[in-house]
């Protein structure tokens, strides 16, 4: 099971819950599934088959640079944060 | 990958940096200093007005004066479709800007969205002559009502841009509107944990556009080629990511454009933005010469993209025993005229030295009719941590908990979960909180009257991404050693000397360049605190290829399996048979294929490593009479990982302490009701002098990183967070008055005097 | 349009020199753009940040402030001339040991300006460093370390 934290602003989609699990061994299938449960989810997190400009994902505690491509194991934390931009360095 | 160790060859050794002679003679090339022949020299004709609509640019006039050689509006920019493309700061997660606003922040075309605003460029003989040029281009304008602040531009009818709409994460808010994003982090359940706290202490607090204030104003030279290559020679933070901007700015692939990056005179994040290069290369193109533009100090004022000023609220509610049960920040930053403030890093940062259980960030960014902010050093962290600090000093107070000891009681560490959602990994934070509580300076008996200590911490979450380095063996066992990371303060030593340890060399053995987009794979920003960290990284993994080469080498010339070949103190040995040995001198003398060894490493965005905490101990002295702020003592106490050139660790330490001084004390714009700044000088805005300061006392906390072969975080921002909000805390237990704007410069300190005084004459005469 | 040009005849550095400026050109602009002296860095072109300090006989001038035709007849001591083929000048290397430097571009100017003290007083105290340091800013280092150079290379002077 995965552990996947809904950011706040999507929680009004999940009925406010902040940490949902879902069983995944991709980001894809992760957020396929998310969708089912929760319906609204993939069109917040995707913009064709990719993430949405302006979000990046967290496996763990590390920012995935190619977070499709990840392999996800049981127990993982999955986070979805705003993209940090305009100035971050 | 190497464990960390106490005791290194090289590592945390003060060498000569290797540029050092040429910076200390006058030698070393910046870019005002550059010259080809056949040069022309350009200057930029800028709005004068904050908010209009664009209706004519007549160059006719200008045209004819003798001399002149090119003009060029917006209109010659050719080629690329209106598509998203990535700039330096926005690498970093993905983010992505639309190349209009890029286009006109370099040549406006169709509104004037902030005084300063390049609007035209000539290209002739001299720069008085471009000067005088650009004094005879008519622009004719309509106006429109300026938004100077957060609160003008979330409430005024005046919208700055029709196609605006708010990002969310995800989605997009509908309407029009002056906010760009918001962010909203939360953790558990705020609003019922405010309920249980003891004691509660909520402020707005504001502070003023401050300058990065680099000495080296920017400066640019592009030559476009008759052949459609592009070259262009500039001070920047970044040369690939600039070669990438530039490229998509000018409409071209980005192999036909080469930034040569040469010495930089500052940066400290205001110059990762392009602002001249892709001018230069328009009047190069429209001219047929070369083009140099160079910027004076006061376009640097108010034309490149100071930090934002903001609008905070923080509330932090606490339990009798100094458990913080619940925290909530309101964060309004102006982003200037286009998408981007640091406000989101500011959200990620306002919280982070602590473990709260329930927190609330809304974070705003802002449009405004003024400069398009720019990085300033950890942007974002130094406002949040001033309203942050400020309060925390305030709960210290009520409940009679020592400052120190309050932060130590909530300290976050590894697995505290952040408000955006993950945990930390290895950090220094409670070490850095317990050195100040332990160090001599914060123990020490204060005698003097007027006189006040205040202590803060601060955060930054350093970035990894990508660095490429490779390394030559020479024939005489000296490596060449070639990156990409621009160089603003002796990082190519410190690069070099993680290569020299692995190969058991002196850093003078190691020959570092810092050469061009053509010369070396795509290395990211020196920004970010991250070069030493990341490139220092690609060039311990080009040191092990070397190394890896010349074991393969040596065990063909034993005629022994390369399995069985160490390395150790300089010498190659087999393992079986101790006769077997070599010197690395004398193996890199052999002939054979050259070794040639590779690094290229990309590290991840942001919280590479864990970061960095750095706190800060200040002393002030307060004039009652006049509100002048003597600073008695300052100490910088910092987690750098693992310190591979303590002086320059230092170095970034007393920088970015000092400039939190002058943010502290004095440093802000001062801004007419038109939008207009109006202490555009360094007379006028007041940067610290050495007269100003005392020594700075710098204490390095270690807490290696996890992953970094030497444990290494970077260390060029987190020491900026924490000074205002230190000061800030001095002033209050000098004087008595809680301090909620920056800068806290004489006026606002006797104002703020005065109006304590009445209030107690006023509770007195109830 | 251009100004008719001056002649101007100057000892730079050791050296008989001679150039041709327009009486709007500043000395600053003379050492670097007609004498490709580039050494010597414009910060603000208004006094305020000592990065283009310099020697002008015997006094220290910002020379943005100078202009090019007060040259005339006068002796100027700019960045270039303060190393001999024998070495660096003990304040030069006291700023590399002492790591007084990060992106360099005020280096010069703090150079210039720190000889000239060390030529006055060989011994300032670290209030007399601060003091005539003043007109030169650093963004970089804070500082500290500047005036932890300038003791250091008064010490070696003095020591002969």
């Amino acid at each position: 099971m995965l552990q996947v934290f809904i950011p706040s602003l999507m929680r009004k989609l999940t009925n406010d819950k902040h940490v949902v699990e879902i069983n995944a061994t991709s980001i894809t299938e992760l957020i396929n599934k998310l969708d089912i449960e929760y319906p609204g989810m993939k069109e917040q997190l995707t913009e064709g088959n990719l993430i949405k400009d302006g979000l990046s994902v967290v496996i763990n505690d590390e920012i995935s640079n190619n977070p499709l491509l990840e392999q996800l194991k049981d127990g993982f934390e999955i986070h979805f944060v705003p993209t940090i931009g305009g100035g971050n360095y | 990958m190497a464990t960390v160790k106490k005791d290194y060859k090289v590592i945390g050794s003060r060498p000569v940096r290797h540029d050092g002679v040429d910076k200390v003679t006058g030698k070393a090339i910046y870019s005002a200093d550059f010259s080809i022949s056949d040069l022309l020299h350009g200057k930029v004709l800028r709005s004068p007005v904050a908010h209009a609509v664009i209706k004519k640019i007549d160059t006719s006039k200008a045209e004819k004066l003798a001399g002149v050689r090119a003009i060029v509006t917006a209109k010659d920019f050719i080629g690329s479709s209106d598509k998203n493309i990535e700039t330096a700061e926005d690498r970093n997660e993905g983010e992505t800007t639309r190349l209009k606003y890029l286009r006109d922040n370099v040549l406006a075309s169709d509104k004037l969205l902030y005084i300063g605003q390049p609007v035209a460029a000539v290209a002739a003989t001299s720069s008085h002559i471009a000067e005088e040029a650009v004094s005879l281009i008519e622009l004719e304008f309509e106006t429109l009502e300026p938004v100077l602040n957060t609160t003008q531009g979330l409430n005024s009818k005046s919208i700055i841009h029709q196609e605006l709409e708010t990002k969310e994460l995800g989605t997009k808010v509908p309407g029009k509107t002056n906010l760009a994003e918001h962010i909203q982090h939360k953790l558990g359940d705020p609003e019922e944990a405010f309920k249980h706290a003891e004691i509660i202490v909520e402020r707005e607090l504001t502070t003023e556009t401050v300058h990065q204030g680099y000495i080296e104003p920017h400066a640019a030279t592009a030559s476009w080629s008759n052949d459609g290559r592009i070259t262009v020679w500039c001070s920047t933070q970044g040369a690939f990511p600039a070669r990438d901007t530039t490229a998509d700015i000018l409409g071209v692939p980005i192999s036909q454009v080469k930034v040569v990056p040469l010495e930089i005179g500052g940066g400290f994040g205001g110059k990762i933005p392009v602002y001249l290069e892709p001018v230069a290369a328009l009047l190069s193109r429209a001219s047929g010469h070369p083009v140099k533009l160079v910027m004076s100090r006061k376009e640097v004022f108010e034309c490149t993209g100071p930090t934002p000023g903001t609008l905070m609220r923080v509330k932090i509610g606490a339990d009798k025993s100094g458990k913080f049960l619940a925290a909530q920040a309101h964060l309004e930053f102006e982003a200037g005229a286009f998408p981007g403030s640091p406000v989101a890093a500011g959200s990620y940062c306002v919280f982070a030295p602590y473990e709260i259980p329930n927190i609330l960030i809304d974070g705003y960014d802002v449009i405004v009719n003024k400069a398009k902010t720019a990085a300033y050093r950890a942007p974002g962290a130094t406002m949040a941590a001033f309203a942050t600090e400020t309060v925390i000093d305030e709960v210290a107070e009520k409940l009679q908990i020592d400052p120190a000891e309050l932060r130590l009681i909530n300290t976050a560490k590894k697995g505290t979960r952040r408000a955006d959602g993950p945990v930390y990994p290895t950090i220094g934070c409670e070490e850095v909180i317990k050195t100040i509580k332990d160090s001599e300076h914060y123990n020490s008996p204060i005698t003097e009257p007027h006189v006040g200590r205040g202590i803060a911490i601060g955060y930054w979450f350093n970035v990894g991404l990508e660095s490429a380095c490779t390394i030559s063996l020479s024939k005489n066992g000296t490596i060449n050693l070639i990156e990409g990371s621009t160089d603003i303060g002796g990082t190519r030593t410190s690069i070099a000397m993680q290569a020299a340890e692995v190969l058991g060399l002196l850093p003078e053995e190691v020959i570092p360049s810092v050469v061009d987009t053509d010369s070396i794979g795509f290395t990211s920003v020196t920004g970010g605190s991250r070069t030493t960290y990341a490139t220092g990284w690609a060039a311990y993994e080009a040191a092990i290829d070397v190394k890896n080469q010349m074991i393969t080498k040596v065990a063909g010339i034993w005629s022994i399996d390369a399995d069985n070949v160490e390395f150790e103190d300089g010498v190659f040995f087999s393992k079986q048979d101790t006769e077997l040995k070599m010197s690395f001198k004398e193996l890199a003398s052999k002939s054979g294929a050259p070794i040639v060894g590779r690094g290229s490493v990309s590290k991840g965005g942001m919280g590479a490593g864990g970061g960095s905490f750095a706190g800060a101990i200040v002393d002030v002295k307060i004039d009652p009479e006049t509100g002048k702020t003597t600073v008695l003592r300052f100490t910088c106490v910092q987690d750098a990982g693992k310190a591979i050139y303590p002086s320059f660790v230092e170095g970034q330490m007393q920088g970015g302490s000092v400039q939190g001084i002058g943010w502290a004390l004095n440093e802000e714009y001062f801004m007419t009701d038109d939008g207009r700044m109006t202490n555009s000088s360094l007379l006028d805005y007041r940067m610290p002098t050495s007269l100003d300061l005392p020594m700075i006392e710098t204490i390095i906390v270690e807490v290696p990183s996890d992953g970094h072969p030497y444990g290494v975080r970077g260390v060029g921002e987190a020491n900026i967070v924490s000074p205002p909000a230190a000061v800030a805390n001095a002033i209050y237990h000098a004087t008595g008055v809680r301090q909620s704007r920056l800068p806290m410069n004489p006026a606002s300190i006797t104002k703020g005097i005065q109006d304590h005084r009445s209030d107690i004459l006023n509770s007195m005469n109830c | 349009m251009t100004q008719s040009k001056t002649y101007v005849r100057c000892v730079i550095n050791g050296e008989d020199t001679e150039f041709l400026c327009e009486p709007r050109q500043s000395l600053l602009e003379c050492l670097r753009d007609v004498l490709r002296l580039t050494g010597t860095k414009e910060g603000c072109n208004d006094g305020n940040c000592g990065a283009c300090t310099i020697m002008l006989d015997d006094r220290i001038v910002t020379s943005c402030l100078v202009l090019g035709v007060e040259a005339n007849g006068k002796t100027i001591t700019t960045i270039e001339g303060m190393a001999s083929p024998d070495g660096l000048h003990p304040v030069q290397q006291a700023f590399l040991e002492e790591a007084a430097l990060q992106c360099g571009i005020c280096t010069p100017g703090f150079l210039i300006a720190s000889k000239a003290l060390l030529d006055t007083n060989p011994n300032p105290t670290e209030e007399e460093i601060r003091f005539w340091l003043a007109n030169n800013l650093c963004r970089c280092t804070g500082y500290d370390k500047i005036v932890r150079a300038v003791v250091k290379a008064g010490e070696k002077i003095r020591e002969g």
